[in-house]
């Protein structure tokens, strides 16, 4: 094995430009993938995140009682596909205006708690039944209106199909593309060193001998590709932090745990390192035949 | 030790490079195979490490058969083999010692341990100090000893040299030849190839002679 480490090294240093451009491709490709993983883990949060929220509010009329209140709460904790359901007295929506408006007394100042309705938060184990959930609340003559986020969703699930479907199709090419150029540049250095491996061959080299220089190099590639690209992604991420902050508010989208970002990196490495075997491998097999 | 047994090579061209060909080495013995260029010498090189292939016939080395060895045992046969090429096939980015030390680190020996045997090897060959050289600075004569030296480093009971002597003058030629001599005096078989006759008959216990792919008396 150190005999092969060595003879990959000496083929890298012999080579360098072939090595590097080797490295960019993997590297660029290695970024996109981790770019692509972390938006569609934060989507697939900012839904997780409308998902948890109370999606369908039913705002009450003034005169309803509490036996009402209570009745409604009940039929809606027995229809099926509902989580759970929150009553927010005219007081608790007097807190909670309050707690929103903090920094800005002048709109504090005017509103009571007369003037804002209760109203129940139903939650939906299923994004799917939130319209039904709606249309048995608005037929509540206790009802006065129903607020629901069916149509943000329904967005955000159809941005995150496009993402996921983009995106796969995006890292398919990319690892295609960096499969060929690890395959091109390891094929044409077995092609300028076939007199050094006819003669290890003849002095008794076994194939996995010649081979294993050749497949470490692709290893290489991957693994260089994989970490400069995870590395760029993470300070691209640093970088635009102040930005999705500022973006999504209330959002907990940061900071991305560092377990994540740890397995992201042990994947990608993995990913690398089986780009540029299999590349390698199959350019050993074209040509050493 | 080494038997040919009505071994045929017809390369696709058509042209017939040995034919019908039979012959025995015992261990320990110093065989010298002559003939004209094309008579055949350097096929049989080839075909007793498998470079090639024979068209029929059987050859056998130290109780294996060449012909029906797979390719994951042929490491095993080109070890036992000391081969000694007519091209030297020496790497020209690599020193005399990393020459040698390579055939050590095939065999699983680490690179000092390899380095070590290699200087060992080139003194034993009259090449001491000349270890850190690379093969455009040494003379024929020189890198003829560097590819003995190297046939060496298998520790091999059998050593093939192709025209060992080929291109180098009468005195150097004489002292491969000695060195040859003592190698198989050590115990080695020894197989040299070459046009010189005169020369191998000084050393050889025993001659073979082809011509055209063919035994000759």
């Amino acid at each position: 094995m150190s005999r092969a480490l060595r003879t990959t090294g000496k083929y890298l240093r012999r080579s360098p430009y072939q090595a590097i451009a080797a490295s960019i491709v993997l590297t660029i490709t290695f970024f996109l993938i981790s770019v692509f993983l972390l938006v569609t883990a934060g989507s697939a949060k900012i839904i997780h995140f409308f998902e948890t929220r109370p999606q369908v509010t039913a705002f009450l009329k003034d005169e309803t009682q509490e036996e009402e209140v209570s009745k409604i709460k009940n039929q809606m904790e027995n229809l099926s596909g509902v989580k759970s359901v929150n009553f927010i007295s005219k007081q608790d929506a007097l807190n909670i205006y309050r707690r929103q408006n903090q920094n800005d007394p002048l709109l504090l100042e005017m509103v009571t708690a007369d003037i804002l309705p209760a109203s129940l938060e139903v939650t939906a184990a299923d994004p799917l039944a939130l319209t039904r959930i709606a249309s048995v609340l608005k037929q509540n003559p206790a009802v006065e209106d129903v607020v629901h986020q069916q149509d943000v969703i329904d967005r955000l699930l159809g941005w995150t199909r496009s993402i996921r479907v983009a995106g796969s199709s995006l890292v398919a090419l990319l690892l295609i593309s960096s499969m060929t150029t690890v395959f091109v540049i390891v094929s044409m250095k077995i092609t300028g060193r076939r007199g050094e491996i006819e003669i290890m061959r003849l002095l008794g080299a076994s194939r996995g001998q010649v081979v294993a220089p050749f497949l470490l190099e692709g290893i290489f590639y991957g693994v260089i590709g994989s970490l400069l690209g995870w590395g760029a992604a993470y300070t691209a991420l640093l970088y635009s932090t102040p930005l999705i902050l500022k973006f999504f508010v209330s959002i907990p989208l940061l900071p991305v745990p560092f377990v994540f970002m740890s397995a992201l990196l042990g994947g990608e490495i993995l990913l690398g390192s089986l780009v540029g075997l299999i590349s390698s491998l199959f350019a050993s097999r074209r040509f050493l035949k | 030790m080494i038997r040919f047994d009505k071994v045929t090579k017809t390369f696709p061209s058509g042209i017939t490079a040995v034919e019908d060909l039979s012959f025995t080495v015992d261990s320990g013995e110093f065989i010298g195979i002559t003939g004209p260029s094309g008579a055949g010498k350097t096929t049989i090189l080839k075909l007793l490490i498998q470079e090639t292939l024979p068209t029929s016939g059987t050859i056998t080395v130290s109780e294996l058969e060449v012909g029906k060895l797979k390719p994951k045992d042929l490491p095993k046969l080109r070890r036992a083999v000391g081969a000694v090429f007519q091209d030297f096939k020496i790497l020209e980015d690599q020193t005399a010692a990393e020459n040698i030390a390579l055939v050590k680190e095939i065999l699983g020996d680490s690179l000092d341990e390899s380095l070590s045997s290699a200087s060992k090897l080139l003194e034993s060959v009259g090449l001491a100090g000349k270890e850190n050289l690379f093969p455009r600075q040494l003379s024929g004569g020189e890198l003829q000893r560097v590819a003995i030296a190297r046939a060496l480093a298998v520790k091999p009971k059998i050593i093939f040299a192709d025209e060992p002597t080929g291109n180098l003058d009468a005195d150097t030629a004489t002292a491969i030849m000695k060195l040859l001599k003592e190698i198989n005096s050590s115990g080695t078989t020894v197989l040299v190839a070459s046009h010189d006759e005169q020369l191998l008959k000084r050393f050889a216990d025993n001659l073979v002679r082809l011509e055209k792919g063919k035994m000759v008396k």
